[in-house]
């Protein structure tokens, strides 16, 4: 569905590239999630894909279309759901998809059927008549969604379709999301929560500086990323008694006040060696963990600086 | 075509439930009418400019007649110019509004002043005033040459009956007796005396017009912070469709603005107590200077909404201009009061073209084809600003 190669897109006065040298494919029918930070180059990327922006150098196909050449085809197979509530809050529901139903041109009863099935698939039918801003976040955010959908996209770009709301709505529109991908929809997905885009997306690319970090299918990345991991949380001393035991034991590294973490393949071992070095330094083991790494594990370790929005780099990006 | 009336439907739902916002545009306009108009009645309390240029047409030729231009020269209020025009070409100057005033002496002003009797052929010496010319200024210029006449008239008395010949009446100097009159002029002839709600009511309502800025880059400017515009963009929805949708739902404000405010004149303050509004005999020339003027309001309103970053940079930067605009142009001190000097500024403003071309209808008494050059240069403004505006909001998208 959508081909990138060798993509560079700098803005003018910017001290580096927005996007710098990134090939992607995204196959069609798939969820694809794009992480990063602040200014990584995420919605720089998505314009590109909505022919907003040019590229400097390298292309973009979308079905075989070049999104600069000929935007307007482009959108017609582009369904966007931006982050923000892009819509009036003094109208109602009905009245708003109505709004954004017409002017794409639908009109009569064809505008009637459409609504109604964007309605039934994100379970708005008991708010038709109710005022947009009296809607719940969760009913919010179902209304942004069921505007992208209007135009019965191929493809479905959502820039952080769950932020501020309960895990219950959450849960909802994610499940909405794997049904519109079982429909055939393509759909790029970005968003800041780990676990989310972890338990949603097909494949995923984490960007940081514009440049890729990682692309992969999502099953392939978090069990080719080597292995197992251990953690071990110490009791009886501080982070100077857990640095005493991590110079001891080869591999482990300090995560977090009391907390070691070491990669391994046979976690017994390590275990009964920080055992015996954590006694031996006064101090005993008060928990542990052992699994695969997570998106966020993975992303820390890529990236080597923490998830956190606030640290985000300075962003150039627009 | 559907998708345009989409969205004219859009706007016109967000404005119905933007009471607060229509409260604004209607109710306060009308409250100033009404408070300014019952206020200001009878009279408006100005200020004299220094002079009058007045241009003259001496028909009667006579050392009298420059005996009196010189008189109204030394007195200082008037400057009496002598008019390229002839009596007749100076009455159509002055009913168009091309000149606020105008001085015709007659012929056997001269004979008259010599006699020793009252002019029996009307007055001699006419005032020609615009119906625009406040009941203040031309009672200055009024008092100005019949105290001149007067003076000239007992002074050849005077010297005529040295110490004791001198007729009474003349030497009463009862103003009342000498042959001069103000005639206020429109298209049809003679019109009676302009009231306070006939200049207060389309100042008020061409300043109201302009305001329409404020609902219109309030939601503009929220569509484009919340992403409904990047939305309708990549929706292919084109830069026509978005802003010719707000157009015609705020064109039809300015009429209802209109149709209030003129009716609020018309039978509210006379209801009240004030005086009445006259509204002329064309209906027609008023949709026509009251659609001028909403092009050029909401040309400009959709320029400042495309141009400013936020809602407080449109709604602060507007009101400061249309205040400015209110304020060179007529609105809240009445041109007529103005000093010359401060007059001639008066046609930078768009407001001031507004406002004579409901001047033309309400006071001059004009017919529809006096107000299109002032329209054609309100909806001139309001193409040039709507195709600013576009090209403005095709860069920023």
């Amino acid at each position: 569905m959508i081909r990138i190669s060798n993509l560079t897109k700098r803005y003018p006065r910017a001290l580096r590239p927005a996007l710098d040298d990134i090939s992607l494919h995204v196959p069609k029918g798939s969820i694809f999630g794009l992480l990063g930070a602040n200014g990584a180059g995420k919605t720089t990327l998505l314009s590109l894909l909505a022919g907003l922006l040019e590229p400097d150098a390298g292309s973009v196909t979308v079905d075989g279309v070049d999104p600069a050449r000929n935007p307007g085809i482009i959108r017609s197979l582009l369904g966007f759901v931006p982050q923000d509530l892009a819509f009036y809050p003094m109208l109602s529901v009905w009245e708003n998809l109505a709004f954004y139903a017409g002017v794409q041109g639908l009109h009569g009863a064809e505008k009637r059927d459409r609504i109604e099935e964007v309605i039934a698939a994100v379970r708005l039918e008991a708010f038709g008549r109710q005022g947009a801003e009296l809607l719940s976040g969760g009913l919010k955010r179902r209304l942004n969604l069921a505007i992208g959908l209007l135009g019965k996209p191929r493809l479905l770009c959502l820039d952080e379709p769950t932020v501020g709301i309960d895990p219950h709505s959450r849960q909802f529109i994610l499940e909405r999301i794997r049904a519109i991908r079982d429909e055939g929809v393509t759909v790029i997905y970005t968003s800041h929560y780990m676990d989310e885009v972890q338990r949603l997306c097909d494949s995923v690319a984490i960007i940081d500086e514009g440049r890729i970090l990682v692309a992969s299918g999502m099953e392939e990345l978090l069990s080719g990323h080597a292995g197992e991991l251990l953690r071990v949380r110490l009791a009886g001393g501080g982070a100077g008694a857990c640095d005493a035991v991590a110079a001891e034991v080869a591999g482990t590294r300090r995560v977090g006040a009391a907390m070691l973490e070491v990669e391994t393949s046979d976690p017994l071992a390590a275990l009964a060696q920080l055992g015996r070095e954590a006694a031996a330094a006064g101090q005993r083991i008060a928990g542990i963990e052992y699994g695969r790494r997570s998106l966020e594990e993975l992303y820390l370790s890529l990236s080597g600086k923490p998830w956190e929005e606030d640290n985000a780099p300075a962003s150039d990006e627009r | 075509m559907r998708r345009l009336l989409t969205s004219v439907d859009k706007e016109l739902r967000v404005l119905r439930r933007d009471w607060q916002g229509l409260m604004v545009l209607f109710v306060l306009p009308a409250l100033f009418i009404l408070i300014m108009s019952l206020a200001l009645q009878g009279s408006f309390q100005e200020r004299l400019s220094d002079t009058i240029a007045v241009p003259v047409v001496d028909q009667d030729q006579t050392p009298a007649s420059q005996l009196l231009l010189k008189e109204l020269r030394d007195n200082g209020t008037v400057v009496p110019k002598a008019s390229t025009l002839e009596a007749a070409g100076l009455e159509r100057a002055v009913a168009a509004g091309d000149q606020r005033f105008g001085i015709v002496i007659r012929q056997g002003y001269g004979r008259w002043l010599n006699s020793d009797g009252d002019s029996d052929g009307g007055p001699l010496v006419q005032i020609l005033a615009e119906p625009a010319v406040t009941a203040f200024r031309r009672a200055a210029l009024e008092t100005a040459v019949a105290r001149a006449v007067q003076t000239l008239r007992v002074e050849r008395l005077f010297a005529s009956s040295p110490g004791f010949g001198m007729p009474a009446s003349a030497a009463g100097g009862q103003a009342t007796q000498l042959p001069v009159a103000v005639r206020v002029l429109g298209a049809g002839g003679e019109v009676s005396m302009p009231n306070a709600v006939q200049q207060n009511v389309p100042a008020w309502l061409v300043f109201a017009m302009f305001f329409v800025v404020i609902p219109i880059s309030t939601v503009f400017i929220v569509e484009r912070q919340q992403g409904s515009m990047q939305r309708l963009r990549l929706m292919n929805v084109p830069p026509g469709i978005v802003l010719g949708g707000k157009i015609l739902p705020y064109y039809l404000v300015n009429m209802a603005q209109m149709v209030i405010m003129l009716l609020v004149g018309a039978w509210l303050v006379p209801m009240l107590g004030g005086d009445r509004l006259d509204l002329g005999g064309s209906p027609f020339g008023l949709w026509l200077i009251g659609s001028g003027t909403s092009l050029a309001a909401v040309g400009y309103a959709l320029l400042v909404s495309a141009v400013a970053g936020t809602t407080v940079q449109a709604t602060t930067f507007a009101g400061v201009t249309n205040l400015v605009m209110g304020a060179v142009g007529g609105v809240m001190v009445p041109k007529a009061v103005m000093s010359p000097s401060v007059q001639a500024f008066t046609v930078l403003s768009p407001m001031s073209w507004g406002l004579e071309g409901f001047w033309d209808i309400l006071l001059r008494k004009q017919g529809w084809t006096a107000v299109l050059p002032e329209a054609g240069a309100l909806a001139a403004v309001g193409l040039v600003c709507l195709f600013l505006a576009s090209r403005v909001f095709q860069g920023k998208r």
